[in-house]
């Protein structure tokens, strides 16, 4: 949470109060730091970095290569290792852990789990801690029992709702919000809260590459993602009200209403 | 008629207000929600307590009865503007996967596991979708993050100050003891697989 709480800082920032938004950037980043958490600390950078070029980005098509394309790279970097002999070839020229600290003997259980129900999935949210887990584990995957998700969101999709469900998943959190970015409307208001629900959308899918918390209950990240999707998908539809311009309210688009936030 | 026909500029704009005796509880529902998941009800987990395997196994009733409820608040000071917001959210992919859904949980190896965690997996998504429509504009949606955020940072330092042992991972854990040493938020426990 604190890799989120460091774009928070940068938007509060954006909107007219750069000294508390840098204190909070500063302060999460810090504590970020302090946890160890290298994978959500190198995520704030990668997604700082692609956030910055899809906003800059003019066409559509444009932006959906620079926000999902290395999105797809690094799966096939990471889960992809498990299986592919190439991305094995690849990650071992570049300076990481190999074994991304023990997930890809998860990934591998998880993939081997896939194959028994590739289509239906095991069922919603039903795999990790279910029986089947927790009395079907031999001596050598003992250990599975007490993990609590595949460490890889797209992974734990398929393995609970099946290819299918992550089809649909990615028509509604991958392609949609993109689009809805492109179709922002044309007010600062409406430009500025865009810019966070996509800092916060492109962190939470690339963050999904190591944890998984898509469709996940009451998980925070959970939240933040819906919280981006909605963000987006509203930003493109309604006008925000701002209250910094209530002297000279701004002309409305035909097809456009006022949202709150 | 596109829900887009159903909005009417500037005569919706009045409607979307929220006025009345009821305007500041909006701002406090947004906050509650932005604090109970920023925060959440119980911010230091004790890693050595044998409960913290059932925390971890979902076994949050507390969490959602009060998810739940702040769901049902929202919707209850949204009611009028409901239909903007699920006019916005009324679309083919999000109805494909809802259906989708549904099939998984019917045909799930534990149905009445899988049932319970998408009506909790469907709240969250309420209160995300709620949350923008409950703040005045943009300068509130902004001054409730910085309240949530500060709070939940101010916490977490705290906690590493006065709690240690709740706050940074330690040997004495029964879970990732592979970590001890780092520090973890006061809200979120960070699982690690095994090495």
């Amino acid at each position: 949470m604190m890799a989120v709480f460091v774009y928070v800082g940068w938007f509060v920032a954006r909107t007219g109060r750069p000294g508390t938004g840098l204190l909070i950037s500063s302060a999460a980043f810090v504590f970020l730091v302090l946890t160890g958490g290298k994978n959500a600390l190198g995520m704030v950078f990668v997604a700082g970095i692609i956030t910055f070029l899809v906003a800059r980005a003019r066409s559509l098509w444009t932006k959906a290569l620079v926000a999902l394309g290395p999105l797809v790279l690094i799966n096939f970097l990471t889960v992809g290792s498990v299986v592919s002999e190439a991305a094995r070839w690849l990650l071992a020229a570049l300076p990481v852990d190999v074994t991304f600290t023990g997930r890809t003997e998860i990934w591998n259980f998880a993939l081997d789990a896939i194959k028994a129900h590739p289509w239906k999935g095991h069922g919603f949210e039903a795999f990790w801690y279910s029986d089947a887990v927790r009395f079907g584990a031999e001596d050598s995957t003992r250990w599975m029992v007490e993990v609590s998700t595949s460490h890889n969101s797209y992974v734990d999709l398929v393995l609970t709702i099946g290819l299918p469900g992550l089809a649909f998943v990615g028509l509604a959190f991958l392609v949609a919000p993109l689009r809805d970015f492109h179709r922002t409307l044309d007010t600062r208001a409406n430009q500025e809260l865009a810019r966070l629900f996509l800092a916060l959308w492109l962190f939470s899918l690339y963050f999904g590459v190591f944890e998984a918390f898509i469709l996940s209950r009451a998980n925070p990240m959970w939240l933040v993602l819906a919280l981006a999707v909605c963000g987006l998908r509203f930003t493109s539809r309604y006008q925000v009200r701002d209250e910094r311009q209530v002297a000279v309210p701004a002309p409305l688009p035909e097809t456009a209403t006022a949202v709150p936030g | 008629m596109s829900a887009q026909d159903l909005i009417t500029t500037r005569a919706a704009q009045a409607e979307v207000a929220p006025t009345g005796f009821l305007e500041p509880l909006h701002g406090v529902v947004a906050l509650a929600i932005l604090l109970a998941i920023f925060v959440t009800l119980s911010p230091f987990t004790d890693l050595s307590d044998p409960y913290v395997v059932d925390l971890l196994s979902g076994k949050e009733a507390v969490t959602y009865i009060t998810l739940f409820a702040l769901a049902v608040l929202s919707g209850l000071l949204l009611y009028g503007r409901l239909r903007l917001v699920v006019g916005a959210l009324a679309t083919t992919a999000n109805f494909l996967l809802l259906a989708w859904l549904v099939v998984t949980v019917v045909s799930s190896t534990e149905p009445s596991t899988s049932a319970r965690r998408l009506v909790i997996t469907g709240t969250t998504f309420a209160l995300a979708a709620a949350l923008p429509w409950l703040t005045k504009g943009l300068r509130h949606f902004t001054n409730l993050m910085i309240a949530a955020v500060v709070t939940a940072l101010v916490l977490s330092y705290l906690g590493a100050l006065v709690v240690p042992h709740l706050t940074i991972h330690q040997l004495t854990d029964l879970i990732e003891t592979d970590i001890a040493g780092d520090w973890r938020a006061s809200m979120v426990t960070r699982i690690s697989p095994p090495r």
